[in-house]
């Protein structure tokens, strides 16, 4: 009895943790949402100014350059847990049970290996530009605001790896269970309902 | 160990990896990380592995990405598909099998505003397979030119996977852009040229439509012009050279997010959602864009691309011959993986090959998109066919399957065409470098 309360326990401490921590990522991913609309209209601003006054808005690239490191690494996380990252899942989807969670398994070990690396070589290649004092070439923007967002960014994708590896672990000793903290996996159904929300 | 040993098992890795279901650009960044370590030692491994992430993306070339899948978000919201539908309905519809030509027609159109071939499928299966049903048509029929309709986006400016093959190959985006213009507008011809053959054989495949007045169709024209706006800005801004492929796309996206706000149908929550969309969609090709730009510092290390560049030159076939396996290959692979994931994998070793043969890098760029999306309508896994069969659950995706064959056949015959005369592609792009 009390194996089986220790056992709700975990899983409501895993879902917890989830719900929290996709609360997370989804703002996160929605400020780089908002950059892409920045992007669009600081576009149309240079061309209005460049076109109507003849006069290209100063730092203009350099800040386009920053915005899309914003753009391209606060979703990360958010990106891993909806099951957005590209792969071929033809193999996996053939397994079932136990054998599915445990290449599940694997194959997010191997994620959290090479991101593990690439935080540090990142975190490396961030210092340096805070110790050199490295800026964009027009404006002269300091550059390590937008290195430091990679380090940080990875280190939360990491931590939803974590997450999902505790999911397809609680999975490979409970198959049938429901699961909980791993990747949403796309179905045709799910774009098709998304199509029709867009629309 | 020799580095090209090194690098055909970082090949055989990133197979077996990326079979075993590790999503592309873990698979991609890991052999490059451990194969650069492998080969040059820790403190190179790690510095280039640092370095990238950020220098692949923080690119203003690149922000043209974002800037090209906003617009297709928001052209939903702008009823841009709709209009187009009923304006080419008017227009073409007297044809044999009009209605299926105007399909076509009108999916070109959409894809003048959108750059997802799945989106353009499962949006056209819901406005044009009724219509066609009501018509009389055969169901394989229409299921599979909306099917086939929907991969003129990849070609039709503005395409993503155009911009990003001209990333990794480092060609430019804005030529690129412009090359895919002609061979996307005969794609499309040949497109409409399959109900028009099938139906003037057999008129018991679907009805024309009659009695439609020249004020009716130029009355049409009015759900249109904003998809004739997007093409002058995004098209004209990038030939004259007046503006950035970023800035036409930042044009585009505004124009059609202000025809959505004319319309009155676009709320913040649509907005939102769009936004949110393409934000997904932009760290999905931004991760394996950087991913696969260290797997291919590594090959560059192992000196693969060139040993399989010089091995393909030293065949004893004709660069057309090789050209053509080269295609095949990509026939069969495609059948089994995702269009992006396909090419970035591919183009390290095969794209120096194909340049050492002596072929144009753009020209080669359109011919790879136009197999890719090929691959988008081929059994077992063409995308396009499940969206179709997803929408339309009573075409049993047998039927769809079916449906596609004639178009897929016309497709081999545009790829001949192309090969035959690369003109076709080259011509604009070239002329815009004169400019």
């Amino acid at each position: 009895m009390a194996k089986n309360t220790a056992k709700v326990d975990d899983t409501r401490a895993l879902s917890k943790v989830d719900r929290v921590y996709s609360k997370l990522e989804n703002a996160l991913n929605l400020i780089g949402a908002i950059f892409i609309f920045v992007i669009m209209l600081a576009g149309v601003a240079e061309i209005a100014s460049r076109g109507l006054f003849n006069f290209p808005i100063f730092g203009y690239i350099d800040t386009i350059e920053i915005a899309m490191s914003v753009t391209a690494f606060l979703g990360l996380a958010y990106c891993q847990r909806v099951g957005g990252h590209v792969r071929m899942d033809m193999f996996v989807k053939s397994l079932h049970g136990r054998p599915h969670w445990f290449v599940e398994a694997l194959a997010t070990i191997a994620a959290i290996f090479v991101v593990t690396v690439l935080v540090y070589s990142t975190f490396l290649h961030f210092l340096d530009a805070w110790e050199m004092g490295d800026s964009t070439i027009d404006a002269e923007l300091p550059l390590w605001p937008s290195k430091l967002l990679v380090p940080v960014c990875l280190t939360l994708l990491w931590l939803r790896l974590w997450l999902q590896l505790f999911g397809f672990v609680r999975l490979i000793g409970a198959p049938d269970a429901t699961p909980i903290a791993v990747p949403e996996v796309a179905t045709i159904d799910d774009f098709l309902d998304h199509t029709e929300e867009v629309k | 160990m020799e580095p090209l040993t090194v690098g055909i098992l970082g090949m055989v890795g990133i197979i077996v990896m990326v079979l075993l279901g590790v999503r592309v650009f873990f698979a991609a960044a890991l052999v490059g990380v451990i194969g650069l370590i492998t080969l040059k030692g820790l403190g190179v491994g790690v510095g280039i592995s640092g370095f990238i992430p950020h220098a692949e993306t923080a690119h203003y070339g690149l922000s043209v990405v974002p800037m090209f899948i906003l617009i297709g978000h928001l052209a939903f919201h702008a009823g841009l598909t709709q209009g187009a539908f009923q304006a080419a309905r008017n227009w073409f519809g007297w044809l044999p099998g009009g209605v299926a030509v105007s399909t076509v027609f009108s999916a070109a159109g959409f894809a003048a505003v959108s750059g997802a071939s799945t989106a353009t499928a499962a949006v056209f299966s819901r406005i044009a397979i009724p219509e066609m049903l009501r018509s009389g048509y055969d169901r394989k029929l229409a299921a599979g030119v909306v099917a086939a309709g929907g991969t003129l986006a990849a070609l039709i400016p503005p395409s993503a996977i155009l911009v990003i093959y001209a990333i990794i190959v480092e060609e430019s985006v804005g030529q690129l852009l412009v090359a895919g213009f002609l061979p996307g507008i005969l794609t499309a011809i040949a497109y409409a040229a399959v109900p028009v053959i099938l139906v003037s054989l057999n008129p018991s495949l679907g009805r024309s439509i009659t009695g439609v007045t020249w004020g009716e169709r130029f009355k049409s024209l009015k759900g249109v012009w904003g998809i004739f706006v997007v093409i002058a800005v995004i098209l004209g801004g990038i030939y004259t050279g007046w503006m950035t492929p970023t800035e036409s796309g930042a044009m585009g996206a505004f124009i059609v997010l202000l025809m959505a706000l004319a319309k009155r149908e676009l709320s913040w929550a649509n907005l939102k959602e769009a936004l949110i969309e393409t934000s997904r969609l932009t760290v999905m090709i931004f991760s394996i864009i950087w991913g696969v730009m260290i797997f291919v510092r590594f090959l560059a290390f192992a000196g693969l691309p060139d040993a399989f560049a010089s091995w393909v030159v030293s065949l004893s076939y004709s660069p057309t011959m090789i050209l053509i396996m080269i295609l095949l290959a990509y026939v069969i692979l495609g059948m089994f993986m995702d269009a992006i994931g396909m090419m970035l994998l591919t183009l390290p070793v095969v794209y120096p090959a194909v340049i050492a043969l002596g072929f144009d890098p753009i020209w080669f760029g359109i011919i790879l998109v136009k197999m890719v999306e090929m691959c988008l309508i081929t059994p077992p896994i063409g995308l396009n066919c499940y969206v179709v069969n997803g929408m339309r659950p009573d075409i049993p995706l047998q039927d769809i399957f079916r449906g596609i064959w004639p178009f897929f056949a016309i497709d081999i015959v545009v790829v001949g065409l192309l090969i035959a005369y690369p003109e076709i592609v080259t011509f604009l792009p070239e002329m815009m470098l004169k400019n």
